[in-house]
């Protein structure tokens, strides 16, 4: 008979196909973890705990939530030479070293890619695979990179014209306004569309990138910063594709000399375009599979409303960079592999434990605008507050007749530790108005003496959560 | 009337007329930060100390001053029991069924012996004294589970406590809430390990959902594993025994003898009793289980006698009625877990009866067939 013959035709080819994707699931043996975040965010911190973390699964239960550990099924964890030899070696040794030190300090900040791999060897629980291959090897490769980087995606679709209007808009306003003096003085003196010397092109560019330092500083704790590379150089420090800066007002007449201000300034943006941005997102984004955005919010609350929303926009034209709908300008350029990212609320031993949760509902808040903008087809997305480093205990004490719960630590520039309620993370994003001076004092600590007591482990906050949402499912 | 008078509309004068919510005004609701002076009494969890960031290292905090003091010992107070006292009404009920259903099968198994004796004097006097020998035995044990049941601590108000904390987006109260249920089980060596297991892992940042599941996934869950294999094992046995036995006054002792016994076992399991809802729910379910012990086993006699008598037929209605037996004693057995366990279920790790029943099948099954590879060789 045909129909029947046919039927079985198309039912062994699918579960064929079945099979093979099936093996190719349980058989996954590489994860590309991405590791962003703005500058100060804790991403080395972060890595050097979570690697850390990884190496010690064996030893106990400090990972109660990653799955492949308190299930019994982890074999075995190790650091491996990564064999991209292009990209420099994320630092761990001398960064756990230094926290794991007899007065810890925290490692030093790192500007730039970098990238470390780490074998885990599992037990799978596949019937199908244990009969194969009961031990399995998961690589995950585990790439940091500045979160500003991503600040630069918005440039693809803005002409050189586009862009220095953005930016002169936002000079407008305080501290932008004060904080470009130097800058937007210099270039009112300057004729754009004339004949332009070399000195003056490197002067103005030199201006342009203090002020963005400027306005990085922990004063003012500006985020969004374009281009991302000059306060983020990485491997192009110095480096003459970083030498331009917007205009603040654009040539109106159509004379103009060929080799005036205004045309190199517009060829060089051009070519960062292409040589920068571009070159980023196709050489390494496009190849992440996993993605966590870590965000230090407690230091935007210290600094007040302006460090605030600039963070927040910051926040989502980063999340633009992972658009995945069908017009999703990422998507059109370079094509997305990453289908799981994670927002991560940083230092989150900075507030009492009870709000917690606050700090996340926060964070989703700040994000919803985008997440209501942006179709996030296929991407599965998750917000958490986490400490790479738990640096303080929860307490509790009498105050003023009431009880109130507070942290207790070593502040980072005292002996002495010290309790402290360090505000209320509020639900809903305050109103301008709202964010008086004083209302938040969230205080950074030295990190903690690791003790026999606790078997040498770093403490922490969640990375479990992080490390099951991020990875769980690829064993 | 006065209730239409003021129903109707009416204009108001505006200068009449209080805002309620003042336009325009921000309300600063929140709480200053405090640095908490260096003489003041922290309070901390002294039985989370051990992962705790060692912050008193660099100073004397010399006036800690400690929750917990000296770990398990002093763990918070335990749940107040409560005395199953007002159950008259439904006890009464409870009675009058239990009568009643034993007045049939004491009449039946009247009818049973009065045909042995029929037959011979001795096999008649042999039966009679079988099965009252087995009858009290069986009643015995089941008096001597029963008071044991009642020997422990009734769950209900951790169980109430407890649902409570699922839809609990907080933090802090369920620490205290996780002790007292750990205090029903610090005297036990069998759950030293995972309670060690669930204090070195839980830290004061995890949340009231993430301790519950934290206590589930290193404490509970060893329990339910043993009280699942408990159940399962109970309603084989069950299962058999209906199938083998062929009076119905036996089945139903058998029957109340063997879900006392399951109910004894996954109580002292779980060190807890079930409350007053929890016990009527548990009643319930085992007088549903002994009618259908009773009423089944004529229903299989019914069934061989339409069926010709045949010994295939016989053999398949007692079967059925063994498995229906069995699934009934899980049923029982899965109600105990869920009343007696003082944290309880959430949807996922509830245990299912559908699984319970795969097992009974299998093995009656494994049974029958190796009867009927027997019968066929002999
Ligand atoms: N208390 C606390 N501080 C942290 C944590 N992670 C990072 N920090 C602080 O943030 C600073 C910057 O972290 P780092 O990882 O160097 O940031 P990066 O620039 O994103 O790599 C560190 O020096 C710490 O002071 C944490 O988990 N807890
Ligand atoms: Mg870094």
């Amino acid at each position: 008979m045909e129909v029947p013959e046919q039927a079985n035709k198309w039912l062994s080819q699918l579960s064929k196909a079945n099979l093979k994707e099936r093996l190719n699931r349980t058989f996954d043996r590489q994860v590309k973890l991405a590791v962003t975040g703005l500058s100060r965010s804790g991403k080395t911190v972060f890595i050097t705990s979570l690697v850390h973390q990884l190496l010690h699964g064996l030893e106990g239960s400090h990972l109660p939530f990653f799955h492949i550990v308190s299930s019994g099924r982890l074999q075995g964890t190790k650091l491996m030479h990564h064999p991209d030899m292009h990209i420099p070696a994320f630092r761990y040794d001398p960064s756990i070293e230094q926290l794991c030190q007899e007065s810890p300090l925290w490692p030093e900040p790192t500007s730039g890619l970098s990238q470390i791999r780490v074998a885990i060897r599992y037990q799978t629980d596949n019937a199908l695979v244990k009969k194969v291959n009961p031990v399995n090897t998961l690589f995950v490769d585990i790439v940091d990179y500045p979160g500003e980087w991503l600040l630069d995606l918005p440039l693809l679709e803005l002409s050189y014209e586009d862009w220095s209007m953005q930016i002169a808009d936002m000079c407008q306003h305080e501290p932008r306004l004060s904080l470009s003096k130097d800058w937007r003085e210099f270039m009112a003196q300057q004729d754009v569309t004339g004949q332009v010397t070399d000195e003056t092109l490197r002067k103005a560019s030199e201006l342009y990138t203090e002020f963005l330092h400027r306005c990085k500083d922990r004063q003012y704790n500006m985020s969004l910063l374009q281009p991302g590379r000059f306060t983020m150089p990485g491997d192009l420090k110095g480096a003459p594709l970083l030498e331009f800066c917007p205009v603040l007002e654009l040539p109106s007449g159509t004379t103009q000399a060929a080799e005036s201000f205004f045309l190199i300034m517009k060829k060089r943006y051009e070519s960062y375009k292409e040589h920068v941005v571009k070159k980023f997102y196709t050489e390494h984004f496009s190849s992440f599979d996993r993605q966590i955005v870590l965000v230090d919010m407690l230091r935007a609350f210290n600094i007040g409303h302006a460090s605030f929303t600039d963070m927040r926009e910051a926040l989502n034209m980063v999340l633009r960079s992972f658009e995945y709908g069908k017009t999703g300008l990422m998507n059109k350029l370079f094509g997305l592999k990453i289908d799981r990212l994670l927002f991560a609320a940083t230092k989150a031993d900075h507030v009492t434990p009870n709000q917690l949760p606050n700090l996340e509902r926060f964070l989703q808040q700040m994000l919803t605008q985008s997440y209501n903008d942006v179709i996030f087809e296929g991407v599965t997305t998750e917000t958490l507050a986490l400490s790479s480093v738990k640096c303080t205990q929860a307490a509790h004490t009498q105050f003023q007749g009431q009880k109130i719960s507070c942290i207790k630590g070593v502040p980072l520039d005292s002996n002495q530790p010290i309790a402290l309620f360090p505000g209320e993370v509020p639900t809903d994003i305050p109103l301008p108005e709202e964010w008086v001076d004083g209302r938040f004092n969230f205080v950074e600590f030295k990190p903690p003496r690791l003790t026999n007591g606790n078997g040498n482990r770093i403490p922490h906050i969640r990375l479990d959560r992080a490390l099951e949402f991020l990875i769980g499912d690829k064993f | 009337m006065t209730t239409t008078a003021w129903a109707t509309p009416k204009i108001f004068d505006l200068d009449a007329v209080e805002n309620v919510e003042e336009e325009q005004k921000v309300e600063l609701n929140y709480t200053q930060p405090v640095i908490i002076p260096a003489d003041a009494t922290l309070k901390t969890n002294a039985l989370l100390m051990a992962h705790e960031p060692d912050t008193s290292d660099y100073d004397e905090w010399d006036s800690v001053d400690v929750n917990y003091a000296g770990g398990a010992a002093a763990i918070a107070p335990n749940a107040p029991t409560r005395q199953l006292d007002n159950v008259s009404l439904w006890g009464w009920l409870g009675v009058s069924l239990g009568s009643f259903l034993l007045l049939a099968l004491v009449v039946d198994t009247a009818l049973f012996l009065d045909e042995q004796y029929d037959n011979s004097f001795v096999l008649g006097t042999v039966f009679l004294v079988l099965i009252t020998g087995i009858t009290a035995t069986a009643l015995g044990l089941t008096y001597r589970s029963y008071n044991k049941i009642l020997q422990l601590k009734t769950v209900s108000e951790l169980q109430a406590e407890g649902f409570q904390l699922f839809d609990s987006q907080g933090h802090g109260r369920a620490m205290p809430y996780v002790n007292r249920v750990a205090s029903l089980y610090l005297e036990r060596p069998d759950m030293k390990g995972n309670l060690n297991q669930f204090y070195a892992a839980v830290t004061d940042a995890h949340h009231d959902q993430e301790v519950y599941e934290l206590f589930t996934q290193k404490v509970m869950s060893d329990l339910d594993k043993q009280a699942y294999q408990i159940v399962v094992q109970r309603s084989k046995e069950t299962a058999l025994l209906t199938m083998l036995s062929q009076i119905g006054l036996l089945d139903v002792i058998f029957t109340l003898w063997r879900n006392t016994a399951l109910v004894k076992d996954i109580a002292t399991l779980y060190s807890g009793r079930p409350g007053f809802i929890g016990s009527f729910m548990l009643f319930g379910a085992v007088i549903q289980n002994l009618l259908y012990a009773d009423v089944s086993e004529a229903a299989a006699d019914g069934m061989a006698e339409i069926l010709g008598g045949s010994v295939l037929s016989v053999m398949s209605g007692q079967m059925a009625q063994g498995l229906g037996s069995g699934v009934m004693t899980a049923r029982v057995g899965l109600q105990a877990m869920q009343n007696c366990r003082p944290m309880p279920f959430d949807e996922k790790n509830k245990p299912r009866l559908r699984h319970v029943r795969k097992e009974i099948v299998k093995s009656m099954t494994e049974v029958f067939s190796k009867k009927d590879s027997a019968g066929t060789a002999g």
